[in-house]
């Protein structure tokens, strides 16, 4: 008689909403360690019971097996770890335990009060009698939408909120690539490190470069000397592109060659002047930093001819224009290296 | 509508048109992404093989990162954006919701996204030349790095609840390890263990914060959130029971808990400037321009995706049926029942079915669920306009009196994620009353995104190139370098002009266009009879703030130009024209020269504010 | 006993609430496990001197969050729904909440090596 009138669900999941408070309330008020993980387990045990209750059976099993039999078998795997007697038992300063507690209660009364302030939460549902145990049973919609067919979207009561109803193929997809960087870089934090002197900040200063370091006259020569040229050649590009040359009429230049070169300026795209005047002003800095003893900058006078075959070659002025600049660009750049390996010490060995 | 259907919609969904140009799917609006995956699987996999351990991962990262940027493609998808026949351009990007609601792929995002690629590419280059990580380390840190990246383009995209959740923690927790990069030291470690614990605890108080909302309103899908807030404030505000206005109000403030956490707006900064003096100068300037510009565009998507109606815009493979009236419809025909495996396929599809169907042809009105949101954008616009007026003073005026140039630049980070969030403020309060006012603010605040990248990036490098050469980085020992290097002190001076706003400097671009962007509002909400005092506000602690800021960015100048050598500083071995000093050339030349450009990045930014407000 | 407030109850369900032992379970006290979870979660990390027992915090806030999202997609608790997008998204949860124990606690364990101690007010060598 008694029990038929005892609802179950309910009770149940008072038990289960006690354990979990109470425990939870543990946690937060003993102050040793390996006992805050076990009533931390008991308490998300409970929680997982709570999940049974309301009908989310996958959820509440992976509750157990990944949070209970995963997360917290870590916590206390951290715990062991650094378990030495002074750190097993920290006690809260009273200040920090009052404070806690009036900005806690007060937090916790607001959510409270948020909790029942919605009717529709409020209320239970009315035609409880006709719960079936099959609407709890979610597992087959769960799998499909975690493919991203929403299946639960064909019986929803609400019309409104159909379009809404978004798979979930791609966060159950893009978590896994979550999760690969994760444990790099939680593999990263706990291995030690070699005490290697390989890392920027743990290699003792460079050694200041000597301060007599000799050039021969040559190389100085073959640097000032690409830089005057190439200077020219920038001057020379913006000249252009301020005055063009004209192809016909009286002003079209009489001399074969620059009617050429006019010819091939117009037929090239606008930007290419502009562009190629840029690269011979980087290749007088890229002249002044050889200059400076840097080896890179001879990096970057190779590099800038083969952009500008580049540049050129795509345009349609056509490869054998491309090829024959790259070549007439590069001739100068293969002496100046030859100069640099030149004499004894050679330059190359005394630069960065 | 049965299981076959569902299936249908998801491969036309995922796959689309085959087209590379068109982005008609969600499989090819994801591209950069998938890329991005691809060279960190590619990082672990090189390692396997004995060869594949000399090879310097440092190339896997950038050539991965140039790759995301070579599809993220914003030269063609922006540029076609502001043709004349928009519509009919092959690669004009429509706001699309991709990933079935999950993502949403429109100009903003290939904007934001492309300058989180641009800098990952300059970012993995600063690396190499400053020396951190070596080459024990560099697989695990690269990876890191791409993965925060990934989790900062999910940001930007995000277009659920669920995913503005994931996103934050996809970026947040490789971050908290690169925090500790140099895990042998101290100070590093006990950053490590301050952002993450604080992180951690942030991102818990925003997910509860979302349970709220999502619970209130029965869906967690951003747009249709709006839908159902304007459906919820269509009597006008005093309709709505004040219980659920205080859950929604409570869900919001949790939820900007974890925004402002992000942003590293005041009261939710404390972990900024420890974890910028404990992380080295390059994971500095990692969290300070990427993070932080993801975290201002998922600020847009949240406050816009909720007070806004979104525009309508193309389906995935839309497009394609449209463009090919001679291609099999989007609407798959079958319904053979044998293909049917489950249950639901005998469930009767007719009444609610045909309702649904009536709804959707009759476009239910727009202009009312817009009016309808409006409480919803006055109160994010008050809220956002205050953590800014707050964020913007605190971190100024806490620069003061820092000796550590990390520290500085922590609180010089913060007080610009005060400036940035003031545009933001205006484009919410506008949006409604002046759709291309808040088009234009969006705009602003892409540009100030864009400059703000060099000047950031470039005042660590600075930092990091500087620490490699005399092991400091206290202020003190600074001075007079311009003796010693002044091609970098001339760099950094002009780094740091540029953040104060000085005219010529892109810096100004940016501060203008902000400040801009607030006059307009405050004009328009004035003029629609609305209280926009508190945009007035913003532009009165903006300016004040510039002039703030004056003073201890010079005083870092006049340190390094005027005051003498110190006696004890430890040998300086640096040149101004080794490859470091060249990188800085590069950094600080769209600091100096974008004043010339300035159309043309104003244009990409016009571009990118296109699909966010219909 | 966790109840809604007298007057606020519509009349029908006050009939129902009369013949069974505890009053029938809503959202609301479910929102009330989880508020007192969230609440003890958020004091743990505020006053919890060990590093381990900060995470332990964390991991109850997470998990007074995911009893929300249960109870919200819950169809024995109301009529209208979050529906799965609920249980999904607690499911989503619980597997962030493992990766970010794992490297929290992979830092802590750094923390320890270099610092020979997991008490976080020892953690004051940058001054805020």
């Amino acid at each position: 008689m008694l029990l038929a009138a005892i609802d179950w669900h309910a009770l149940l999941f008072l038990l289960f909403a006690l354990v979990a408070c109470g425990f939870g309330a543990a946690v937060l008020l003993t102050s040793n360690v390996v006992r805050m993980a076990f009533y931390l387990t008991l308490c998300l045990g409970a929680t997982s019971g709570l999940f049974f209750l309301a009908g989310a059976q996958f959820v509440g099993a992976m509750q157990l097996m990944i949070y209970v039999g995963g997360t917290l078998v870590l916590l206390i795997f951290g715990v062991m770890l650094t378990a030495q007697a002074r750190f097993i038992s920290m006690k809260t300063g009273a200040g920090e335990w009052i404070l806690g507690a009036i900005v806690g209660s007060s937090l916790l009364l607001l959510l409270v009060r948020a909790g029942f302030s919605v009717e529709s939460w409020r209320l239970p549902r009315l035609d409880r009698d006709k719960i079936t145990l099959a609407e709890g049973q979610t597992s087959t919609a769960i799998g499909l939408a975690l493919t991203s067919v929403r299946v639960d979207k064909l019986s929803a009561p609400n019309e409104k909120l159909k379009p809404g109803m978004s798979g979930y193929l791609l966060p159950f997809v893009i978590v896994s690539m979550h999760l690969l960087v994760v444990l790099i870089g939680a593999g990263y934090m706990a291995r030690t490190k070699r005490l290697g002197v390989n890392r920027a900040t743990d290699r003792p200063v460079a050694q200041a470069p000597p301060r007599d370091r000799d050039r021969s006259f040559f190389v100085s020569a073959g640097l000032a000397s690409g830089m005057i040229v190439n200077l020219l050649l920038a001057v020379g590009c913006c000249w252009l592109v301020a005055k063009p040359l004209a192809i016909t009429g009286n002003a079209a230049p009489t001399n074969q060659f620059l009617l050429q070169l006019a010819k091939a300026i117009d037929a090239a795209p606008s930007w290419l002047l502009p562009t190629l005047g840029l690269l011979f002003l980087a290749n007088v800095l890229l002249l002044v930093v050889v200059w400076y003893w840097q080896k890179w900058g001879v990096v970057g006078l190779v590099i800038v001819p083969l952009v500008m075959a580049f540049l050129i070659a795509s345009t349609s002025l056509g490869q054998a224009a491309a090829v024959t600049i790259a070549l007439i660009a590069l001739a100068p750049v293969v002496l100046l290296i030859l100069l640099l390996c030149s004499g004894r010490p050679t330059a190359w060995s005394q630069m960065e | 509508m049965n299981l076959h259907d569902l299936v249908s919609q998801l491969i036309i969904d995922s796959t689309g048109s085959a087209s590379l140009i068109t982005p008609d799917s969600s499989l090819r609006a994801f591209l950069p992404e998938l890329v991005i995956c691809a060279t960190v699987l590619a990082m672990l996999f090189v390692r396997l093989f004995r060869v594949g351990r000399y090879v310097d991962m440092f190339w896997i990262a950038l050539a991965g990162s140039i790759a995301a940027l070579y599809f993220a493609a914003p030269w063609d998808h922006l540029g076609a954006v502001l043709t004349a026949d928009q519509a009919a351009h092959p690669a004009a990007v429509t706001r699309m919701e991709i990933f079935t609601g999950m993502l949403v792929y429109d100009t903003f995002s290939v904007y934001v996204r492309s300058a989180l690629f641009l800098f990952a590419i300059l970012f993995v280059i600063f690396t190499r030349l400053s020396g951190i990580p070596d080459h024990e380390d560099s697989p695990d840190i690269y990876t890191l790095v791409l993965g925060a990246t990934l989790g900062m383009c999910l940001m930007v995209t995000a277009n659920h609840l669920l995913m503005v959740f994931m996103a934050v923690e996809m970026a947040s927790v490789p971050s908290y390890v690169l925090a500790g990069i140099l895990k042998g030291r101290r100070q590093a470690s006990e950053a490590a263990l301050k952002y993450s614990v604080y992180g951690a605890g942030a991102a818990g108080v925003m997910l509860y914060g979302i349970s709220l909302v999502a619970g209130i309103l029965n869906t967690a899908h951003i747009p249709t959130i709006a839908l159902t807030l304007a459906e919820k404030f269509s009597g006008g505000l005093s309709a709505v029971p004040s219980g659920e206005l205080m859950v929604l109000a409570l869900g919001a403030l949790l939820i900007s808990v974890g925004l402002a956490f992000k942003l590293s707006a005041v009261p939710f900064h404390f972990w900024c400037p420890d974890v910028f003096e404990g992380a080295t100068a390059e994971v500095n300037a990692f969290l300070s321009v990427a993070s932080k510009a993801a975290a201002l565009a998922l600020l847009v998507r949240v406050a816009l995706g909720m007070g806004v109606i979104a525009p309508t815009g193309f389906a995935p493979g839309e497009r394609w049926a449209k463009t090919h009236q001679n291609a099999p419809a989007t609407t798959p025909t079958s319904t053979d029942k044998t293909t049917d495996l489950f249950y639901i396929a005998q469930e009767p599809v007719t009444a609610a079915g045909a309702a649904a169907a009536a709804d959707s042809t009759a476009e239910p009105a727009k202009l009312p669920a817009m009016q309808s949101l409006a409480p919803v954008r006055s109160f994010t616009a008050k809220l956002i306009a205050f953590f800014a007026i707050i964020t913007c003073t605190f971190g100024n005026l806490a620069a003061y009196g820092q000796t550590n140039i990390k520290r500085l630049l922590a609180y010089s980070t913060i007080a610009h994620a005060g400036y940035m969030m003031m545009p933001v403020a205006a484009v919410v309060a506008m949006a409604g009353i002046d759709n291309a006012g808040a088009a234009r603010g969006i705009a602003g605040l892409a540009i100030y995104i864009a400059v703000y990248l060099f000047m950031n990036l470039g005042a660590f490098a600075v930092v990091a190139f500087l620490r490699n050469a005399m092991r400091s980085e206290e202020i003190a020992d600074y001075a007079g370098l311009v003796r010693r290097c002044p091609l970098t002190v001339v760099c950094f001076s002009l780094i740091l002009f540029g953040l104060i706003g000085l005219p010529p400097l892109s810096g100004f671009i940016g501060k203008f266009a902000i400040f801009a962007s607030l006059v307009d509002g405050w004009r328009a909400v004035e003029a629609a009879g609305q209280p926009g005092f508190y945009l007035l506000l913003l532009l009165i602690v903006g300016g004040i703030n510039t002039a703030i800021s004056l003073f201890y960015y010079l005083r870092v100048v006049k340190v390094m130009t005027i005051d003498d050598e110190p006696a004890d500083r430890p040998p300086l071995v640096y040149s101004d024209v080794s490859l470091a000093g060249a990188y800085l050339w590069l950094i600080t030349l769209p600091t100096a020269g974008l004043i010339v450009a300035w159309d043309w990045l104003s244009e990409m930014a016009d571009a990118a504010a296109r699909n966010l407000i219909g | 006993m966790l109840r809604p407030p007298d007057g606020l109850v519509a009349d029908g369900i006050t009939a129902i609430d009369m013949d069974s032992f505890p009053p029938p379970i809503t959202v609301s006290h479910y929102l009330v496990v989880g508020a007192v979870l969230f609440v003890l979660g958020a004091v743990c990390m505020a006053t919890k001197r060990n590093a381990l027992g900060v995470l332990m915090g964390i991991e109850l806030v997470l998990n007074g969050a995911n009893l929300n999202f249960v109870a919200f997609g819950s169809r024995f608790l109301r009529q209208d729904t979050l529906g799965l997008d609920g249980e999904l998204m607690a499911l989503f949860v619980i597997v962030l909440a493992a990766a970010e124990a794992a490297v929290a606690l992979a830092i802590a364990l750094n923390f320890y090596n270099n610092h020979t101690t997991i008490d976080v007010d020892h953690a004051d060598d940058l001054k805020g």
